[in-house]
């Protein structure tokens, strides 16, 4: 009886002029935003493969140089487009695609894109994400908010119940022929997703597609539910809109809104300034590499020449000028890692709290899992920040220790055979693998889960009372 | 009839527990959205106090420095006095000053900073202006009163308008009414007019309580703010008016106000912003950095030369006596003055299009009453990307003659005097405001306010007739 339930509200739907409306816009919408993501991933990745094979050049063409000068003349570590960034480009907008990696200091990533557009772009942008986010959910609304009413008002319903068919069959066929159609669209849309990833990246793994168009139809799931059952407990056709459309607002766009203000109440970043003035006045407590007559300075010269039993500095067996830089650099480092894991802290404490707040909405397990697995989340930017910061320093120790061994104190004119920079390896940056990012996205998923069972339950509920 | 109509209806409302509830919320919704305003206006305020005292406390070194060496006391901090210790390390602050308004209107204001160190040293093309932030919270947006007018105003308007005439029509009581000696559309006018007041009411009361609560003094540009909240709440009135008036039933109200809803607040300003970006694509950032990094690479090969072109384009800056302490500086300063002309025609191009981005926004934003309202709201709080962008430019000047004015003393080769600080050139914050922008957005909305309303009544007339 459910499937023919099912059968009969899914020939309803196949006919109905305003579905086939729907369809045809948005698979208009569809086209459009992929067309648009394709040709910017395209300029996108010819110009970062263009830019990263100069740099190399350009890093590679100092010829015989002074190590230290090559340290600061530094080089740029560019983050890899992700193909499924087609998808859902996350937090890309605000958030930088290259790191300054140089001497003596960690960047920030550069190139915000967010900062070359008009303030319309906190409205939104038509891009996959934005139709599977915002546009299904309100298709799904539009479509079940009269599932039951209309039964309701047409007095349908006293005739299907004496039939023998019972509330559970009645809500799961109306459930079920609600939500195939959906299924079969996101569908199409994610195979054309697919086609356009493909043509961009052959060797994208398969299961984090697969995995996205999971997440989205389970999401529609809880869509569906909620919004057969709102029908099934409001009086009219009316009212269900109304309450479906509340509800959307309040999910989509009032809770991610609140989340993020309260969270950033809560555990606030600090000002550029102020980071940059707290990173600098505690590199001042310890060895500038630059700086041989602060106290920090004598201190480590002291210490090298009673642990190398010398007299002086120009009998240590390399060159103290080139130690002092390197140690300089590891206390930087430290200053650096100390404060960027505060930040980091910051950010894992207003994670915990957008998880928390989850519960809320099931949007925001949806919108952190959907993020994650194309690999355009704030995580997966902080993995590349962090790798960037890893191969700075395994830079600058490579050419601080040439340096050291083949050059006495006060050498500044030593220079380095160009083989040296060579020896730097060109950045690479790997994404999390399919098992890291389901395991980092945990309790997302378990949130999720808690919602689907939460709005079966709903369902059930509103069964037993239609 | 007239006083009978407004007790019937006033009556209805005070009744409607729906109606006193959603007040209720709304005046809550307000006073958070207040909260979270003035949780960030706080937080920029301390922090530019914070970044102002610690500016001034570098600068009294210098003078403290000035002053010892202009009454011929020895000084510890001579080096100090050096116009590249001036120029580069203790630089100058450059800030926007922190508007009690930005509380009711976050706009860009959690993107960009506030203040910034000018420093002679940075590359005008490289100017960080984005501020540390979470990029999950600026995707998400925050919760401010600017979201809950321009969101959730129309939304209430809706629930509480959609079915003013199609109730009493679906219901048999427009038959009894008109038997009445009553101008039905007089009554249906009445009708808005009392729930437009009733509204009005809450959403002053709403609005003066978040005033209150979030301490704002008063000023013309609050007024302003008052002004386009009633007219653009208007503006929906006579939206809602006009589909009652052409609609049948209420459910189909519901769904062509809500479908309007969705295409004027979300899809029109997505899609004009996304068009933006597609037609006026401003330059990739990765390739201006390619052509910084060759540009630097390649006069860094012809140093000497660099100077002696340098010199010869600027002979005023000639010098020949003494010695040249600042030799590194001055081919420092060569080569980036001329790496900016060099790059100057692509920099340009940034501004350029995000100019016609912004032109071409402006064009379409007629299309969205949402657009109109949010850009005014935002532009009169001060926290317009147009606002934010000015800064910018003003910051990249000011650091233009920054440079400029250590630039004579650097050839020179002298170190700076008492008089020189009281010359030294300072950041005026030149924010202003777009008020020929405003006055045509709330001139659109009277004039589509009127021309929806002269339309219904038209419409109401026929409607009447047959």
């Amino acid at each position: 009886m459910i499937f023919y339930i099912a059968k009969k509200e899914m020939k309803e739907i196949g006919r109905s002029r305003p579905f086939l409306w729907m369809v045809v816009i948005l698979f208009a919408m569809s086209c459009t935003s992929f067309f648009i993501s394709h040709s910017h991933f395209i300029d996108k990745e010819e110009q970062r493969e263009l830019v990263h094979t100069n740099e190399r050049q350009r890093w590679l063409g100092q010829g015989s140089k002074n190590p230290h000068s090559s340290a600061h003349y530094g080089t740029y570590a560019f983050k890899p487009n992700f193909a499924l960034s087609l998808v859902d480009p996350g937090v890309e907008k605000f958030t930088g695609v290259s790191v300054f990696l140089e001497a003596h200091a960690r960047n920030e990533a550069e190139q915000v894109a967010a900062a070359d557009q008009t303030g319309l772009s906190r409205f939104g942008d038509i891009t996959p994400d934005f139709i599977l986010l915002f546009i299904i959910p309100l298709i799904i609304i539009v479509l079940t908010h009269q599932a039951i009413t209309r039964e309701k008002q047409e007095n349908t319903l006293r005739l299907v119940k004496m039939q023998g068919v019972s509330n559970f069959q009645f809500i799961a066929g109306k459930w079920l022929g609600n939500y195939l159609p959906i299924v079969f669209l996101t569908t199409i849309l994610f195979l054309i997703g697919t086609f356009v990833i493909a043509a961009v990246d052959r060797t994208f793994e398969w299961q984090f597609i697969l995995t996205l168009n999971a997440v989205y139809l389970v999401y529609y799931a809880i869509l569906t539910s909620i919004s057969i059952s709102v029908s099934a407990l409001s009086k009219n056709s009316g009212i269900s809109l109304v309450s479906l459309l509340s509800i959307w607002i309040l999910s989509c766009l009032a809770i991610p809104k609140i989340a993020s203000s309260y969270t950033n109440s809560v555990y606030p970043y600090p000002s550029r300034q102020e980071f940059q003035t707290a990173v600098s006045e505690d590199k001042k407590q310890g060895i500038d590499g630059h700086d041989p007559w602060s106290q920090a300075s004598q201190k480590l010269a002291e210490e090298t020449m009673q642990t190398y039993q010398v007299s002086s500095l120009e009998d240590l067996p390399f060159n103290f000028d080139a130690f002092r830089m390197q140690k300089g650099e590891e206390h930087e480092a430290q200053v650096y890692f100390r404060h960027y894991e505060n930040l980091k802290s910051v950010y894992k404490q207003q994670t915990g709290v957008y998880r928390k707040l989850a519960i809320l909405s099931p949007f925001l397990p949806v919108r952190f899992l959907s993020m994650s697995l194309a690999h355009t989340d704030y995580s997966t930017h902080w993995n590349f920040t962090d790798a960037a910061e890893r191969h700075r320093l395994e830079m600058q120790k490579v050419l601080n220790t040439n340096f050291a061994e083949n050059s006495k104190l006060g050498d500044w004119g030593y220079k380095a055979d160009a083989a040296l920079l060579s020896e730097i390896p060109e950045f690479e940056f790997k994404s999390p693998d399919f098992s890291e990012t389901i395991q980092s996205n945990r309790s997302n998923i378990f949130i999720l889960a808690l919602w689907s069972l939460a709005s079966l339950g709903f369902l059930f509920i509103a069964s037993n009372r239609l | 009839m007239f006083i009978q109509n407004i007790k019937h209806e006033v009556r209805l409302l005070s009744r409607s527990y729906w109606f006193l509830a959603l007040s209720v919320i709304f005046i809550l919704l307000c006073l958070y959205a207040g909260h979270n305003g003035t949780m960030l206006y706080d937080f920029r305020s301390a922090e530019l106090e914070k970044a102002k005292t610690d500016q001034n406390a570098f600068y009294k070194q210098v003078v403290d420095a000035a002053k010892a060496v202009e009454n011929g006391d020895e000084t510890d901090n001579f080096y100090r006095l050096s116009p590249m210790n001036m120029s580069i390390f203790t630089g100058t602050l450059a800030y926007r000053s922190t508007d009690p308004l930005s509380a009711l209107a976050i706009g860009q204001s959690d993107l960009y900073t506030h203040q910034i160190k000018i420093s002679a040293r940075g590359d005008l093309a490289t100017l960080t202006f984005t501020e540390m932030s979470n990029p999950v919270q600026l995707l998400f947006g925050n919760f401010d009163l600017v979201f809950v007018l321009t969101y959730l105003i129309p939304l209430i308007i809706i629930a509480f308008t959609y079915n003013l005439q199609s109730q009493e029509l679906e219901s048999g009581r427009l038959k009894l009414l008109a038997s009445n000696p009553i101008d039905p559309k007089v009554w249906l006018f009445q009708r808005y007019s009392i729930r437009f007041l009733s509204l009005c009411f809450i959403l002053s009361l709403a609005m003066i309580l978040t005033l209150l609560f979030v301490n704002i003094p008063l000023s013309v540009r609050l007024g302003g703010m008052f002004l386009f909240t009633f007219m653009y709440m208007c503006f929906w009135f006579a939206v809602s008016f006009i589909v009652n008036v052409f609609g049948t039933s209420s459910g189909k109200n519901a769904v062509i106000l809500l479908s309007i809803w969705i295409i004027l607040v979300l899809i029109i300003p997505a899609s004009i912003n996304q068009t933006a970006n597609a037609i006026y694509p401003t330059p990739s950032r990765v390739i201006l950095l390619n052509e910084i990094r060759q540009t630097k690479q390649d006069l860094s090969k012809e140093q000497d030369k660099v100077l002696a072109e340098y010199l010869r384009n600027h002979p005023e800056l000639v010098r020949n006596e003494g010695e040249n302490r600042f030799a590194y500086w001055q081919g420092f300063f060569a080569s980036q003055d001329m790496m900016e002309e060099s790059l100057n025609p692509l920099t340009q191009q940034f501004d350029e299009q995000l100019e016609e981005q912004m032109s071409w926004v402006n064009t379409w934003r007629f299309f969205s009453p949402a657009i109109l309202f949010q850009s005014s709201f935002t532009e009169l709080a001060g926290t317009s990307a147009r606002q934010y962008n000015e800064f910018k430019t003003n910051v990249k000047d000011f650091t233009k003659s920054w440079r400029s004015y250590f630039m004579p003393m650097v050839f020179d080769n002298r170190m700076l005097t008492f008089d020189d600080l009281e010359t030294l050139p300072s950041f005026e914050d030149a924010s202003t405001f777009d008020r020929k922008s405003a006055i045509i957005n709330m001139l659109t909305l009277t004039g589509l306010f009127i021309l929806l309303l002269l339309l219904g009544f038209r419409k109401q007339r026929i409607h009447f007739q047959l």
